[in-house]
């Protein structure tokens, strides 16, 4: 592929993967002259064994934990995340460590804010690019539930954005013991997270060659594991294939436009209180159709992510994507009950569409197109293709 | 908040995983200066290092470790588990303890264990190439082929080493190494 | 796709690519808080005007370029480093631009040690993660499509008064910035793009190949290997291409990015010593030590190497080719595109050890050096990564083959 115009690529975090992943964790601090984090975790999205294990793989180190607070809530705020700044002062932390996602990372991120630039108005840094530094270290360790931001340059306290290279994670360590899916449904949220993240970088006009690359990897791991989790969700190799897959996926959202499938996921989300996942299942076939019927600026490539070489190389270029299309519906209708075929079904009513079009303009400060938001969720909503 | 709910945490330390890796390390130290005296091959290599050769092979940050150097007199001998006061030419540093034990239960090959960044190498890095053959070469006599196999990239065939050099070494090398001399 | 049991990648460097990317530095410098740079290059990069451009391309910004130095030597020079530190703080510069290849960059990120560190001493800060804090802001432009060292952690200064060379590995030594702008390659000479474009062709096709891959690093590497495949005829034989040589540089960035991470093998293994010891440009050691390097790992690379083929030659040929042949077809593609190269560049372009010539037209590799060469190569790490085993006699038997230009004959190789 040609490299676009122009465009900008960055990725802060390290990743580490695999077997024995979180007791590196000491050593990437102490490489950023910490050693002594405050751990986050929100015990209601995170089996409790879990805290047992990352103590363990402390052992024999110079790290200090300087707190386990396990009560984080679903949804960031100011109030808590002040109270676990006190905690972080009155211990002398100085890092933060977060496992799981959604709110637990949008805290860590918050608390970091405050603790590393010395401030009592977080919601000055609201918007994009207002932070004015670098951050203390962020090490994130995924499992099994994750809301799709975590990994970014963003976070989301009180219902406000915050956008800046600075709150991106400095280390993400996806370990073997910690990334076991609890039941089919939080494999196929996660997944459905990751794939979406992974197409749309292939969707948008300006596909960089960095972030089509990572976006590769992510498809893969669906590709290879999507089917596979559904049917035995606790096996340890693919949830780990997956959970690496989604990191990668995140990461290539995050140096891609907005896309118009996770906008409209988001905002169904936060307005009707359904998982992103489930929002983003629905919503994904028929916003893949609008795109095809509107000969968006598709990558043929996006087909190489779903298939192998071979296969890749024996389909004709006017039926790469197709092919792409067909393979994702494949995938979603495998998943049976656990991905509805549409917004009706969910018992969504019709009069919140609106809102949701509005709503995931909004949040991608006008880079999705309203018409487009509207016929997608109407098309999702009546279960009919455009 | 109260914060007495939620308590400081101090890691706790792998008594049995470090005795282990001490074990191996204080054997591999013993092995490697005796298969220095036994093996023409590893002679050959320790005469092409420098004269001050002392390396350090341990787990970061609090050990356990392994000195070995050359003394004053250019013998190669396992100078013990401390590297304090002495002048290290060569780290090798092990990143944590279970990356250590992957390394000394053969589950990772030393190549493999770098390949996977579980070791960071500072120093005289031709060394460190020559420590990793020498250590392929001991491993081949300190144990069976099947775990050799895992442990070294290539096995030696016959014409790198002959059964009758492999069998006299092995039996010399674990004498020197159990006897310390 | 493969995933092994364990992996590490890091990127932390920002790489902004476009016709016009340079003109976006004061605003980055303006994020790091930075408007006094100090740039640091060498005599050829001045000489071709790409820092006018540069130059040109921050006027009237507010950023004031407090000094340009040129006086950076093609291997890194602590002496060169500690002088350039004091002109830094002399002018009282508070960011470092490096404009160059390999040796501006790395000299670059030593003096970023000196002056952040405020370091008499540069060598207490060699080995790994010693470096522990942010270093001063740092932006870098390669200026060949190359080496990669604006995505390494790693920079290597020789002390030429001690006969020392020290490594320094930390993470902090990354650039924020790399910026892959086409202007700064547009008159980059057909015989300099070949060898350094191959330089970035090993990178990738051994970061795919070696024992260090992974995801991230794969498809990083899969990425540049089809974009140098199709962009690096055109180029040499248009060097004004704009759009190829911005592809180039992509390339470049997106395996630096990948060998960074994976590590490289026998290539460089051997490319090194040859650099060491015959001073032999490191992209022309690279163009010709990466087939004799595939042919010698082949029966344990061949599912890798038949996928590179597929980045190579493309889907077309890929798919007209039989599984059991890709491999094999890859290393005649590298062949075959060496003699492309070397036809296109009036013969400058070596296809082998004895075809290495310096300016006055003196071969550079003479028979009787290769054992010191050889010797020399197995000190270097890079053989960890290597997936076959090598000593003396398995490195002579390359290289000697490697000299005459002659395939290896694969049933003399000790398979482990």
């Amino acid at each position: 592929m040609q490299s676009p115009d122009y465009y900008e690529f960055f990725n802060q975090a390290k990743i580490i993967a695999g077997n024995k992943g979180m007791d590196n964790i000491p050593l990437e601090l102490d490489g950023f002259n910490a050693q002594k984090p405050l751990v986050l975790m929100n015990k209601r999205k995170t089996s409790s064994c879990l805290k047992r294990k990352f103590i363990n793989a402390l052992g024999d180190s110079n790290m200090t934990v300087g707190a386990i607070f396990d009560d984080v809530a679903d949804k960031a705020g100011i109030g808590q995340i002040n109270d676990l700044v006190g905690l972080f002062r009155a211990r002398g932390c100085d890092s933060m460590v977060a496992i799981g996602g959604g709110g637990v990372v949008d805290v860590a991120k918050g608390v970091n804010m405050i603790v590393s630039l010395g401030v009592k108005d977080i919601f000055q840094f609201a918007g994009e690019n207002k932070i004015p530094d670098h951050l203390n270290p962020l090490v994130i360790v995924p499992t099994s539930y994750a809301t799709g931001y975590e990994m970014t340059n963003k976070a989301l306290i009180d219902n406000k954005r915050f956008i800046s290279d600075f709150l991106s994670p400095d280390v993400i360590v996806v370990d073997n013991s910690m990334v076991k899916f609890r039941n089919n449904q939080e494999a196929t949220y996660l997944s459905l997270i990751s794939l979406v993240q992974a197409v749309e970088s292939y969707l948008e006009a300006a596909h960089n060659p960095v972030a089509t690359s990572y976006a590769y990897v992510a498809l893969q791991a669906i590709k290879d594991n999507f089917t596979k989790a559904i049917a035995k969700p606790n096996n340890k190799k693919v949830s780990l294939a997956l959970v690496n897959g989604m990191v990668s996926g995140q990461i290539s959202f995050a140096n891609s436009s907005p896309g118009i499938v996770f906008a409209l996921g988001e905002a169904l989300s936060f307005i009707t209180g359904h998982e992103i996942g489930l929002s983003l299942g629905v919503i994904l076939p028929y916003a893949l159709d609008y795109k095809l019927k509107n000969k968006s600026n598709f990558s043929s490539e996006i087909w190489l992510g779903l298939s192998d070489f071979d296969e890749y190389a024996t389909t004709p270029e006017s039926e790469k994507i197709d092919k792409a299309i067909l393979f994702i519906k494949g995938l979603l209708s495998g998943a049976g009950a656990l991905i509805p075929k549409s917004l009706k079904e969910l018992n969504i009513s019709k009069n919140k569409l609106e809102d949701i079009a509005s709503l995931a303009v909004e949040n991608t400060n006008n880079k999705v197109n309203l018409a487009d938001c509207q016929k997608i969720l109407e098309s999702a909503w009546q279960g009919e293709p455009i | 908040m109260n914060y007495n709910k939620y308590p400081q945490i101090n890691p706790k330390s792998k008594f049995i995983k470090r005795i282990y890796v001490s074990v191996m390390l204080f054997v591999v130290g013993r092995a490697i200066a005796a298969a220095a005296k036994s093996d023409k091959v590893v002679k050959e290599e320790f005469k092409n290092l420098r004269d001050d050769f002392m390396m350090r092979l341990g787990v970061t940050p609090n050990g356990p470790e392994m000195i070995l150097g050359k003394n004053e007199k250019g013998v190669v001998k396992y100078m013990g588990w401390n590297s304090k006061g002495k002048k290290i030419t060569m780290n090798m540093q092990i990143k944590n303890l279970e990356a250590a034990m992957l390394m000394f239960t053969f589950q990772e090959s030393t190549t493999v264990a770098t390949a996977r960044d579980r070791l960071a190498v500072s120093g005289d890095l031709p060394d460190a190439c020559a420590f990793v053959r020498i250590l392929d070469i001991v491993e081949t006599y300190l144990l069976p082929k099947i775990i050799v196999k895992f442990a070294v990239k290539r096995y030696p065939k016959w014409s790198q080493m002959s059964p009758l050099r492999k069998y006299v070494g092995r039996v010399l090398v674990y004498t020197r190494t159990l006897l310390g001399i | 796709m493969q995933v092994p049991s364990y992996y590490e990648f890091c990127c932390r460097v920002k790489t902004v690519s476009g016709h016009n990317a340079l003109e976006k530095i004061p605003s980055f410098l303006d994020k790091l808080d930075a408007k006094a740079p100090m740039i640091i290059t060498d005599k050829g990069v001045t000489g071709a005007g790409l820092i006018t451009i540069v130059e040109e391309a921050i006027k009237g910004s507010g950023v004031e370029i407090k000094a340009v130095c040129d006086d950076v030597p093609p291997d890194s020079d602590l002496k060169v480093v500690n002088e350039l530190a004091k002109v830094y703080q002399e002018k009282g510069c508070d960011s470092i631009i490096a404009v160059g290849g390999g040796s501006p960059i790395d000299t670059a990120k030593g003096v970023n040690i000196v002056v952040s560190e405020n370091a008499t001493d540069l060598m207490q800060f060699a080995g790994v993660g010693v470096i522990k804090k942010r270093l001063k802001p740092m932006i870098a432009i390669p200026t060949t499509s190359g080496t990669g060292s604006e995505m390494t952690l790693v920079a290597v200064i020789a002390d030429h008064e001690k006969n020392v060379k020290m490594a320094f590995v930390s993470y902090f030594l990354l650039p924020d910035f790399a910026i892959l702008d086409s202007r700064m390659t547009k008159t980059l000479p057909p015989f300099i793009t070949a060898p350094t474009a191959m330089d970035a062709m090993t990178h990738a096709i051994e970061a795919y190949t070696c024992l260090g891959k992974n995801p991230v690093s794969d498809a990083t590497a899969l990425k540049a290997i089809e974009m140098i495949s199709l962009n690096l005829l055109k180029v040499v034989k248009k060097p004004d291409d704009l759009d190829g040589r911005l592809a180039l540089a992509n390339a470049s960035a997106l395996a630096g990015m990948s060998f960074s991470n994976s590590m490289v093998g026998m290539v460089h293994t051997l490319g090194h010593a040859t650099g060491g010891v015959c001073h032999v440009p490191h992209g022309v050691c690279m163009s010709i030590f990466l087939p004799y390097a595939l042919e010698y790992n082949m029966h344990k690379i061949k599912n890798d190497l038949a996928e590179v083929y597929f980045a190579l030659a493309g889907q077309e040929e890929y798919a007209k080719t039989a599984p059991g042949e890709r491999a094999e077809k890859a290393i005649t593609f590298v062949r075959q595109l060496n003699q492309d190269l070397h036809d296109a560049t009036d013969g400058k372009h070596a296809r082998c050890l004895k075809e290495v010539f310096d300016r006055e037209g003196n071969p550079m590799v003479p028979k009787d050096k290769l054992s010191d060469i050889v010797k020399t190569a197995l000190g270097d790490a890079s053989q960890f990564y290597n997936p076959e085993d090598f000593d003396y006699n398995d490195l002579m038997f390359v290289i000697e083959h490697a000299w005459e230009g002659t395939p290896l004959d694969r049933s003399k190789i000790k398979k482990g």
